[in-house]
């Protein structure tokens, strides 16, 4: 398949980023917690996010298809973004605990109504930062330096 | 001109005897079979890469497909999706319970592994613990309840059940409830439960491969208590196996294993252990051993009773002359006297560290070995702290009787498959279709199942609590990893439920541990609440080292025990031993394809059964290997391939147990033969050798399915020959036949292969690093 790049699909209920990370400055991690302990960043469950909306703004069209979903006992179906091929192994925790920010690779997503690939999310596109990376770092005092090996990401 | 000693290293026999390395032996020639393409040059090189490429670029412009995320609505506190849990618990697919650690990505269990904390098992698991796993997803599993074939509900098949057994009881005829002999404690206690609430209910328990109920009731005559000993093959110093597989199949062969390894490791502290095997058919055990001698297998008695006599003559135990003369009786074996001279020279040098064990199903062979290991005076094994306690149950032979004579009321089934795994099965089913009750609790409508009017599913174990003795210095616990995937209940919640019990299994096996469990637990500290959590947290507890004293040897009983047997009848034929291969046991997990699919570790072989024997009585019956052959008593008879084995006795033909399921799923139906139909029975016994088979060929050719030829070395030097020296190891690749006194046997090689590439020729004595020149 060919690079995603700019693909910015509609999802079931209109959650803007800009209005959640940019405008209200919740971290990144306080709902895609799992970024730091494991391969998948993932999206917060449902009554994660009732957590806020249910205190601030009950009656909102968005927020209420939300409530219906937990009243239904039906999950919310996400439409997926950012996707790397099976043959590809990542993950998320070794590039956080790396202090790589989210955004060098999901871009401004804290202006983001609706998200969208910013990168190209190629191979080419991986290597080049893993490739740089040891560069940058070599001088400071946290030495990184990302592997270049085949079998890191493909086994 | 090969690039190997064929004298030392071959892959299979064919290419022993024929000089040159080849692929051909089982149909696979790799020159023959991969032509090079007809001539590729440069100009269409480029044209094919240039298609592809243009295909693949086509297809580029595409947008992958829409992929979702569908989170949890509430997420499990414990679950962070993209990591996995690991749970510990303990293998259900045998009676040796060994610990296994469980691994389970978003509450799906996918992987098996061992659990170091448990005593026994140390981390290790069998192939078939490893594939149990995919047994839980068994399409074939029963969805949930059943009544007469159609699906029925859980109340309304308890209310019909109940009121079944309440007619039994009224009508004064009896309940029958038929176990494995090896269920583990609380679910023994689940049954007396059950037995207590109705009082014509009494336990039949059926083993399918009956030796662990023929070394306990030898031990019932010998020591008094029915039990399956434990077994110290790292306390040992000679072991000497009469036909038990103990590293592949015998009782616990993942402890014996890890115990054997332990004691065999050449840089270890001690002597190494000496083992010397026994055997009719080439088994994992014997192909470790030190010596190896094939016996017939109606010549284990009378090599048992040999041996037993030499001990016994070297020995001044109590009672010693009583055994003499009860062991005088058995006819002389045809086995060669200079050689059970030299294994009697070798356990009476060990005495005490001499091991003797049997793989037999044949009570007295049991005993026989008891004798010897009584008159050895033997510390490695121990009937007093048991491997196993056998409860008090009624034989199969007698509720076999019992069905025929019509006095059974009602019977259930609780995991077992007598109708597939007995040689009488058909009479079996035939039997229980006329009992006015027939409830099953087997996790399919499977060949004994069918012949009930109830079926009242089991979960897999992976979805249920339990426990199970290891022993008994420990307990090892089962947890559910999962929750269960079909309406199904677990076996002994269905037995408190019938008998009336409102409590749930679960509640029922914590009350217990409270209550038994607890007060002897080594470590239990103050709270109940933090031992019963730590002990399903480890998957083990481990029990207060209670000092037992040892059981004392019965002479009288032990002399009645032996008593009937005479020299061994002089059969004609061919003689029919029939084992338990790796991977498949009893045929229970025949609906898994990674069992089916695993290549047995001797004969490489996979998808079904085959009929194994030595290249000279194959040579003598004039069959080829994949030769069709039927192996017949009468009119039981069972048509199977040819496997050329060596290492098979001269007049043996060895069938393995547990194939030609009719009824366990797609994957195992009709996967070779059965052939618990030629087992022999005893006074009620199953015996699984018996002399005297005919044979002929079918005509019929059918390829095997073997891996031995597989990974052909196609004339390059991969395996590498070096001799290691101590510190400054330096290895030679060499290439050349030069002949070498260490020639390995051809059956060892045989099942070897080239596992390793680079062939140490002799011990290292300490750790040595190679470089390659
Ligand atoms: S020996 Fe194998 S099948 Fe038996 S309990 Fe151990 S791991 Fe499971």
């Amino acid at each position: 398949m060919g690079s995603q790049q700019g693909y910015e699909p509609a999802q079931p209920i209109a959650y803007s980023h800009a209005l959640h990370a940019g405008e209200l400055q919740i971290n990144c991690l306080y709902c895609h917690s799992g970024a730091e302990k494991s391969r998948h960043a993932g999206v917060p469950s449902a009554s994660i996010c009732m957590n806020c909306p249910a205190q601030v703004k009950k009656d909102a069209p968005e927020i209420k298809k939300l409530s219906a979903a937990i009243e239904s006992g039906t999950p919310i179906e996400w439409t997926r973004v950012h996707r790397l091929p099976d043959f590809a192994y990542f993950n998320h925790s070794r590039h956080v605990a790396a202090n790589v920010a989210c955004q060098t690779c999901h871009g401004a997503v804290e202006t983001m109504v609706r998200v969208k690939q910013v990168e190209t999310m190629t191979m080419g596109w991986c290597l080049d930062c893993h490739r740089n990376t040891e560069k940058e770092t070599r001088s400071a005092a946290k030495r990184i330096a990302p592997t270049t090996d085949c079998s890191a990401c493909h086994y | 001109m090969s690039l190997l000693d064929k004298d030392k290293y071959w892959q299979c026999a064919d290419e022993h005897v024929n000089e040159d390395e080849h692929d051909h032996v089982h149909g696979y020639d790799h020159e023959r079979d991969n032509p090079p393409p007809a001539s590729v040059n440069r100009r269409s090189f480029f044209k094919i890469m240039g298609l592809s490429t243009a295909a693949v670029a086509a297809a580029g412009c595409k947008r992958a497909p829409v992929a979702k995320i569908v989170p949890y609505l509430t997420k499990p506190e414990e679950v962070t999706p993209g990591e996995a849990l690991w749970y510990a618990s303990t293998c259900g697919a045998c009676s040796a319970a060994c610990g296994i650690l469980l691994k389970t990505r978003d509450g799906r269990p996918i992987k098996v592994e061992g659990n170091e904390k448990h005593p026994a098992s140390r981390g290790g698991v069998c192939a078939m613990g490893q594939a149990s796993v995919l047994s839980l997803y068994d399409a074939a599993r029963a969805r949930g309840p059943l009544a007469a074939g159609k699906a029925t509900t859980w109340a309304e098949l308890d209310a019909a059940v109940k009121a079944g057994f309440a007619r039994a009881a009224a009508s004064g005829k009896s309940i029958r409830v038929v176990t494995p002999p090896v269920v583990g404690p609380t679910a023994d206690a689940t049954i007396a439960a059950f037995l207590a609430a109705f009082p014509t209910a009494k336990r039949v328990t059926f083993d399918a491969l009956p030796y662990e109920e023929a070394i306990a009731d030898a031990h019932a005559a010998t020591h008094g208590a029915r039990v399956v000993p434990a077994y110290n093959f790292g306390g040992a110093k000679v072991v000497v196996s009469v036909g038990a597989d103990f590293l592949g199949t015998w009782v616990s062969p993942v402890a014996f294993t890890r115990d054997y390894a332990k004691a065999r490791d050449p840089e270890g502290v001690r002597p190494m252990l000496r083992h010397i095997q026994i055997e009719s058919t080439m088994s994992l055990a014997g192909a470790n051993a030190d010596r190896r001698y094939s016996v017939a297998p109606s010549d284990e008695i009378p090599v048992l009773a040999a041996l037993a006599r030499r001990v016994l003559e070297r020995s001044d135990v109590a009672g010693k002359d009583t055994l003499l003369a009860a062991v005088a009786k058995i006819g002389p074996a045809k086995f060669d006297a200079r050689s059970l001279d030299a294994v009697a020279k070798e356990i009476l040098a060990r005495r005490t560290e001499a091991l003797v064990v049997s793989g037999s199903t044949d009570v007295r062979a049991q005993t026989l070995v008891n004798i010897i290991n009584y008159a050895l005076g033997t510390t490695v094994v121990s009937s007093a702290r048991p491997l196993h306690r056998l409860a008090a149950a009624l034989s199969f032979a007698e509720f076999l009787a019992e069905l025929k004579a019509g006095s059974v009321g009602a019977v259930l089934l609780c995991g077992v498959n007598p109708v597939y795994a007995h040689p009488d099965g058909a009479e079996i089913a035939k039997a229980l279709r006329g009992i006015p009750l027939v409830v099953s609790t087997n996790d399919r409508v499977d060949e004994t199942a069918s012949a009930a009017a109830y079926l009242a599913p089991s979960h897999h174990f992976l979805e249920s609590w339990g426990d199970a003795a290891t022993a008994l210095t420990a307990l090892s616990l089962s947890q559910p990893a999962v929750t269960p995937l079909f309406d199904t209940r677990g076996t002994w919640e269905s037995l408190l439920a019938w008998a009336g019990r409102s409590s749930a299994y679960y509640d029922f096996m914590r009350a217990r541990w409270e209550k038994e469990v607890f007060p002897v637990a080594a470590d239990a500290g103050a709270s109940f609440q933090a031992f019963w959590d730590r002990s399903v947290h480890d998957g083990v507890a481990a029990l207060k080292e209670a000092p037992e004293a040892a059981l004392p040897f019965r002479i009288d009983e032990t002399q009645k025990a032996l008593e009937g047997i005479g020299a061994s009848p002089a059969v004609g034929g061919v003689e029919v031993a029939l084992y338990a291969k790796v991977g498949m046991r009893d045929g229970a997990l025949a609906n898994n394809g990674w069992l089916q699919e695993l290549p047995d570790p001797i004969s490489k072989a996979t998808w079904g059964n085959y009929a194994a024997m030595s290249p000279a009585l194959a040579k003598k019956q004039g069959l080829a290997e994949g030769a069709g052959v039927t192996v017949s008593f009468g009119d039981r008879k069972v048509t199977l391939p040819v496997l050329i084995q060596q290492g098979t006795h001269e007049n043996v033909v060895a069938l393995a147990l547990g194939y030609g399921r009719t009824r366990a799923g797609k994957v195992g139906n009709g996967v070779g033969a059965n052939a618990f139909a030629l087992a022999r029975v005893d006074a009620g016994r199953v015996q699984l050798c018996r002399p005297g088979a005919a044979i002929s060929a079918t005509g019929a050719v059918e390829p095997l399915a073997l891996t031995q030829t597989h990974h052909s070395q196609e004339k390059r030097a991969l395996v590498r020959e070096a001799t290691a020296r101590p510190a400054s190891c330096r290895v030679t690749p060499r290439t050349t036949s030069r002949p070498s006194a260490r020639t390995r046997s051809g059956a060892a090689a045989r099942c070897t292969g080239f596992a390793s590439t680079v062939i140490l020729k002799d011990r290292p004595k300490t750790r040595a690093s190679f470089s390659n020149r």
